[in-house]
């Protein structure tokens, strides 16, 4: 039997989260902006360098405006891996990330973070990774879901993560 | 609203339920909305209902759990439903 996880896509409205979603699944990209309503599932079996295979499902969940606090709970249960995206142009999605991920960690204590930093495509790479250091803005790795540069290796790493 | 669209939102099923059994396989359904077949795993059905299969490691004190706007989909439609799992 395949080994099965949940893996939630978290963040602000607009950053990227069903374009990530996207790209990873289908390898595909749209520039057209359509809101996320409820939720998206899709499932994808990654095969692992030892010959492991994990059945990664991903929720596309919609995006919140203010908050993390304001995701529907349900929602988040039985997940073994949270993603929490930013976008790297608007620092509004950014702002609270430090408040998100501690009510995240305080309330489901054994499932990993990662954070993602998206559109890496519109900033200068050097630049914004200063910029994030000195504001103190944590981030696993830096994406373009429209380049995909970084995305499927980002999925890959999570995969060998959650299995071992 | 005229009398025709009162009947077809009256009468035209808008609810689908499945009696599950406890590894899972569908044993009964109207396949009201999607045309998911009986004796088949609901793990088939849709990657949504994977999450049943950690449902028994929660210990979940609730036996009503709600999740709403799920985008769904058989082979031949998508909708998006609010999912109700009721467990026994």
């Amino acid at each position: 039997m395949k080994l099965s996880k949940k893996v939630v896509l978290l963040g602000h409205f607009g950053v990227g989260k069903t374009s990530l979603f996207r790209r990873f699944m289908d390898n595909e990209f749209s520039e057209e902006y359509k809101v996320t309503l409820g939720v998206q599932i899709k499932k994808k079996v990654i095969q692992l360098p030892d010959g492991r295979e994990l059945s990664m499902v991903v929720w596309d969940i919609e995006g919140h405006s203010d908050s993390v606090k304001d995701t529907r709970k349900s929602y988040l249960l039985g997940s073994h891996a949270f993603i929490y995206v930013y976008d790297l142009t608007r620092e509004e999605t950014y702002l609270h990330l430090n408040k998100d991920i501690a009510h995240l960690t305080e309330n489901y204590t054994k499932v990993p973070i990662k954070v993602l930093g998206n559109k890496l495509d519109l900033v200068n790479e050097k630049e914004i990774k200063n910029h994030l250091t000195e504001q103190n803005i944590p981030y696993d790795c830096l994406t373009s879901a429209k380049t995909n540069k970084n995305v499927q290796d980002f999925f890959s790493d999570l995969a060998k993560e959650l299995i071992e | 609203m005229a009398t025709h669209q009162n009947d077809q939102v009256s009468f035209h099923p808008q609810v689908q339920i499945m009696r599950l059994s406890t590894d899972d396989i569908i044993i009964e359904t109207d396949n009201n909305l999607f045309n998911w077949q009986k004796s088949t795993s609901i793990f088939d059905a849709h990657p949504f209902f994977e999450l049943l299969k950690v449902f028994k490691d929660l210990n979940q004190d609730q036996e009503i759990i709600n999740f709403p706007c799920i985008h769904l989909e058989d082979d031949t439609n998508s909708k998006i439903c609010d999912v109700t799992f009721t467990i026994k």
